[in-house]
């Protein structure tokens, strides 16, 4: 990956998708609630769980585990929505726990892996080392974008 | 610069903008008026005026210049000093775009070249004139001078045209058309040309740069009735506010009511007015097609009146911005293709003129907009070529298809008549971008076409956007919103009509509706929606599993009660219940969409969709209902494309469909039952008919010994089974009769009927024994109820076996020997004996492993038939074993089933099957054994 390994100190929140803890900076995320009922759609996109209305505006919820391609965890539930800002879009990421918030400097993040705990390398910009374990830091263009998909 | 100078520059661009708006229809004016009019001339003199004074006070030299340029020419037309011609007004216009750019830009305007401009203006004034004065102005040389401009500067001409298309700013294309123009300076004439086509390609990329909302457009002008219409409403409001408060702080439930019902009555006059500040004349964006209209024409030689009618119709700001593209797109198109050369015209006996209209007017809540020429429309035939050629249909959906449903397979993706791609009407995308970029802001379109006379392509919008009634539809647990425009009738069928009234045709579900079938829709079928008998029944279509179920109480009453009680219950409770559906339109197509519940029909608020909703033309955005919950807004005509497209596109929903159907016993058969008389029914196969027809009987003619009907224009020769296998007249109650069309060779066949009864899937083996005689191929019992299955062909023949033998043609002797494989004895005797009657030689074998048995040991075997459901091996399972022996290579292998299903197909050509056939159709089984079958060469 030639792509400069980023991230400036910053905070970050930290949630879990299946196996994987998935990280994204503080910036990039505009509100965390717990998921209420999302009407399913049909769209070309396995992955869109369907869009919910969120005051007054429609928002997309994407399954990040359908997005990696992870298998699905019966164990966990997925019950909370991470909201982004994307293009002019805000889409909601609905991904099983909301961990933490941790503050992160710029020196403690390294290189992505081919493959993170099964889900491929292009999802994540970065890993961030946390005391005991590791965050992937979410890479969302490449998460939400559908012309890659 | 300050804040001040920042605020009054603001005001100047605005101001500027506001008076250039109306320059270009009035330069136009300018060129058709005969004798000088002042105010016209005087109003564009002003408009250059003030841009002049305020350029020169902010210091935009290259502005200011350009525009006391212009004004002067300006200052010597008003005087009567000079004659406008085509030629500088010309110059003016382009001039003038050049000006509305730099204005849009003034931070880069004194970057601009506008030398060329000036050059121009200079020769003018000092009397050098355009190429029109050389000649006469009479309109022919107009042209003519129009085809020598072509000529002399076709390489100019491409790299801005192209440009444009590339979305480059307008700056670029100014600069590389200035540069451009540059090189070939010489003669101020072409310098002017160069220029005007440049500003052409200016122009193109303007719409949608519009669409792109630029800041300039953010604001909208609303009269200041309206303003004080809002005001009122409001005061209104905050006065009904207060009465509401009090009621509820005295608690005194009297004065609630009243205030309630205000409420209601101002929230729904406000909404009205606040809509109305939003909408915005048309006129907008036909304005524009003056100017197009005019440069196109010139361009390409041909003479052309634009007529422009209901320029003062409203629409909604979003939709008015939304059409300028595809109606440039229709126009150029109209101008391109339809609108022919003088010549050409003058040979098909047309007056030189073509005419071009631009209608827009108000029709059934919705706004019309049409765009007809009277050139030389469009060809069908050729258009029925180029589809068949893309392989977008086959020949016998053609044969099929009226000319009108040909013409407007253009809307269809990917298709473009264009012989070669030209500069006016884009490179090959066509219509089905207009059609679509439509669709986005709930437009249909729909085109009709004389050929040699014309074409006429009418779009229908609705008023607004923002607000829509629509009808709220439950499937399952879902609930959709279908917009009120395009809901022709809601159509309750009750239990006990449900047979009769929705009928399967060739594997579609088919509503009749006062003499018209309309094809029914499952939306659950493609939005994957979970439905609570979907594990039993697989994706099919509610009435069909209505059908099995009649039958599965009757067979398979104990398992179901064992294994799935809850199941059985709810759908229990669903085959009493009556059918509700939806008739909606698509343009001039119709078609029923099948719902669970029918809510209240509402105003909705349309929402957006995120962007993973751009590829799903099904859904035109969604709304939220009175609860919170989310509705999607269906699109009736994205509906449409997705039903037809579904079987070809298989997405990952539909592979899913695929596993039930695959669950589902293969050899279910449809079976149409028909009564003849009383206590008298017959089964036919459903997969041989081909329409099920209502006559009365005063219909009926004599036509040599043979009953007969007029028929779809020609003469349908009828058979009645009275006389054949049974002994009873045909039982007709009241005047009406049935007639089952079937085909034999090339002729159509009808089989009169009492009353259709049912179509049921039957799937249980079919008796060939206990019944079995000429005319009839067996029995099967079908809710308790012996029914005769009849050989179609059989009671042909038995009514007349001459007749018979000349429609199915002569039997060759060519002795060579099929293999059937199947394991029904019923389908297995009913096959052999038809393809032995076509002179085969026929090997049967019951199963995967014997027939791969009887292979081996006999090598003459020429063509494999097989089915696909049988015990021991299946048949893919042997055409892999078969396609496997590199001995058999080249042997024609062709699978035989009775039900056709788009997956079951795929599967079967995946396993390397040749072709796929109906059981029981005998035409296309001698058809493909007379096809397939050739003799072996046997290797040693």
């Amino acid at each position: 990956m030639s792509e400069v390994l980023f991230l400036e100190d910053t905070e970050i929140i930290v949630f879990r998708v299946g196996d994987i803890t998935i990280g994204l900076p503080i910036t990039e995320v505009r509100e965390i609630f717990k998921s209420p009922t999302i009407t399913p759609v049909h769209t070309a996109y396995s992955y869109v769980n369907g869009v919910i209305n969120l005051r007054g505006s429609i928002v997309t919820i994407i399954d990040l585990s359908g997005r990696m391609g992870l298998p699905i965890n019966q164990k966990t539930k997925a019950v909370h929505i991470v909201l982004v800002e994307f293009g002019e879009e805000l889409i909601g990421l609905l991904v099983d726990g909301i961990e933490d918030s941790v503050f992160a400097s710029s020196d403690d993040f390294f290189p992505v892996p081919a493959t993170v705990n099964g889900a491929d390398s292009d999802f994540f910009r970065a890993l961030f080392r946390r005391e005991e374990d590791l965050v992937a830091m979410l890479n969302l263009e490449n998460t939400l974008d559908t012309e890659a998909a | 610069m300050d804040d001040m100078d920042e605020e009054v520059l603001q005001l100047f661009v605005e101001e500027s903008r506001e008076h250039l708006g109306g320059i270009e229809d009035d330069l136009l004016a300018m060129e058709s008026m005969d004798e000088l009019d002042e105010d016209l001339v005087n109003r564009v003199f002003r408009t250059l005026h003030t841009i002049k004074g305020g350029a020169g006070f902010f210091d935009l030299i290259n502005l200011q210049n350009l525009a006391h340029s212009m004004e002067n020419l300006l200052d010597l037309i008003r005087k009567n000093e000079l004659q406008t011609t085509k030629f500088i007004v010309s110059s003016l216009l382009s001039g003038a775009d050049t000006v509305a750019s730099m204005v849009d830009n003034l931070e880069a305007s004194n970057d601009y070249d506008i030398s060329d401009h000036l050059a121009v203006f200079d020769g003018i004034l000092k009397g050098e004139t355009g190429p029109e004065e050389a000649a006469p102005a009479a309109s022919d040389d107009a042209a003519a001078s129009a085809v020598e401009v072509q000529e002399v500067a076709p390489e100019v001409f491409a790299d801005p045209e192209f440009l444009a298309n590339e979305n480059s700013t307008p700056v670029d294309e100014q600069e590389i058309a200035a540069q451009e123009s540059q090189a070939e300076v010489s003669a101020p004439v072409m310098a002017a040309t160069e220029v005007s086509k440049s500003e052409t390609a200016a122009a193109k990329a303007a719409p949608a740069k519009a669409t792109g909302g630029s800041t300039g457009d953010q604001s909208i002008r609303v009269n200041l009735s309206l303003l004080d219409r809002l005001m009122e409403l409001a005061g209104e409001l905050v006065l009904t506010r207060n009465a509401l408060i009090q009621s509820i702080e005295t608690g005194d439930p009297t004065l609630l009511q009243p205030a309630a019902k205000k409420v209601d009555a101002i929230t729904s006059q406000l909404q009205r007015a606040i809509m109305s500040t939003r909408m915005q004349t048309i006129d907008i964006v036909f304005s524009k097609f003056r100017r197009i209209v005019r440069d196109l024409s010139g361009q390409l030689g041909k003479q052309i009146n634009l007529e422009i009618l209901g320029e003062d119709v409203e629409l909604d700001k979003t939709i008015i911005e939304a059409l300028g593209d595809p109606l440039t797109h229709l126009v150029r198109n109209s101008i391109d293709h339809g609108l022919e050369t003088p010549a050409q015209r003058k040979a098909a006996g047309k007056p030189p003129f073509g005419h071009l209209r631009l209608h827009a007017f108000h029709e059934a809540g919705q706004v019309v907009i049409e765009v007809s020429d009277n050139g030389a429309g469009i060809d069908p035939e050729r258009i029925a070529g180029k589809a068949i050629e893309k392989g977008m249909v086959s020949e016998e959906d053609i044969a099929r298809m009226t000319e009108k449903d040909i013409v407007r397979l253009i809307f269809q993706p990917g298709f473009s008549t264009a012989e070669e791609v030209t500069d006016i009407s884009g490179r090959g995308v066509g219509m089905d971008v207009v059609r679509q970029n439509l669709a986005k802001v709930g437009g249909v379109a729909d085109i009709e076409s004389v050929l040699g006379s014309g074409t006429t392509i009418r779009v229908k919008l609705p008023l607004t956007l923002a607000i829509i009634p629509s009808v709220l539809v439950g499937i399952s647990t879902e609930n959709f919103a279908i917009p009120q425009v395009n809901v022709v009738e809601m159509v309750g069928i009750a239990p006990d009509e449900i047979k009769v009234r929705i009928q399967h045709v060739g594997g579609v579900a088919m509503l009749r509706l006062r003499g018209e079938l309309l094809p029914l829709i499952e939306l659950s079928d493609f939005f994957g929606i979970t439905q609570t008998y979907r594990d039993v029944e697989g994706g099919s279509l509610s009435d069909e599993r209505r059908d099995r179920l009649a039958d599965r109480r009757e067979n398979e009453d104990v398992d179901e009660a064992t294994t799935n009680l809850r199941g059985g219950v709810e759908r229990r409770e669903r085959a009493e219940s009556s059918v509700n559906i939806v008739i909606v339109a698509a343009g001039a197509f119709k078609y029923g969409i099948r719902v669970d519940e029918l809510h209240e029909s509402a105003e909705i608020v349309v929402k957006p969709l995120g962007m993973h909703f751009r590829g799903s033309t099904e859904f035109s955005g969604a709304t939220i209902l009175g609860d919170g919950t989310v509705a999607l807004i269906l699109d009736v005509d994205g509906v449409r494309m997705l039903s037809g497209a579904s079987e070809s596109q298989q997405t990952e929903s539909d592979i899913r469909t695929r596993d039930t159907e695959e669950m589902r016993d293969v050899d279910t058969c449809s079976i149409l039952i028909i009564q003849h008389a009383e206590d008298e029914v017959y089964a036919v196969p459903l997969q041989l008919v081909a329409r099920i027809e209502r006559f009365s009987t005063s219909d009926l003619q004599d036509v040599g010994d043979r009953k007969a009907i007029s028929y779809r224009g020609g003469i349908l020769p009828l058979i009645s089974l009275e006389g054949l296998v049974s002994s009873q007249a045909l039982g007709v109650s009241g005047s009406d009769f049935y007639v089952i069309v079937y085909t034999v060779g090339k002729e159509e066949i009808g089989l009169m009927a009492s009353d259709i009864r049912d179509i049921v899937d039957y799937k249980d083996t079919i008796d060939n024994r206990t019944h079995k005689r000429a005319g009839i191929a067996g029995s099967m019992i079908v809710n308790g109820e012996i029914l005769q299955f009849l050989d179609l062909y059989g009671i042909l023949e038995l009514d007349d076996p001459e007749w018979t033998e000349h429609l199915f043609g002569s039997t060759e002797e060519e002795n060579l020997t099929v293999l059937l494989v199947e394991d029904s004895p019923f389908f297995q005797a009913q096959m052999k004996k038809e393809i032995e009657a076509a002179g085969f030689i026929v090997l049967t074998a019951d199963d995967g492993l014997l027939g791969l048995d009887v292979l081996r040991s006999h090598p003459e075997i020429s063509m494999v038939l097989t089915d696909i459901e049988m015990p021991n091996m299946d048949g893919l399972e042997m055409v892999r074993a078969i396609k496997a022996l590199p001995e058999y290579a080249g042997l024609p292998l062709v699978a035989v089933t009775s039900l056709a299903g788009a997956s079951a197909e795929q599967k079967g050509l995946d396993a390397g099957v040749d072709e796929y056939q109906i059981k029981l159709d005998r035409e296309q089984l001698v058809d493909v054994c007379r096809r397939l079958a050739k003799p072996r060469a046997i290797s040693a």
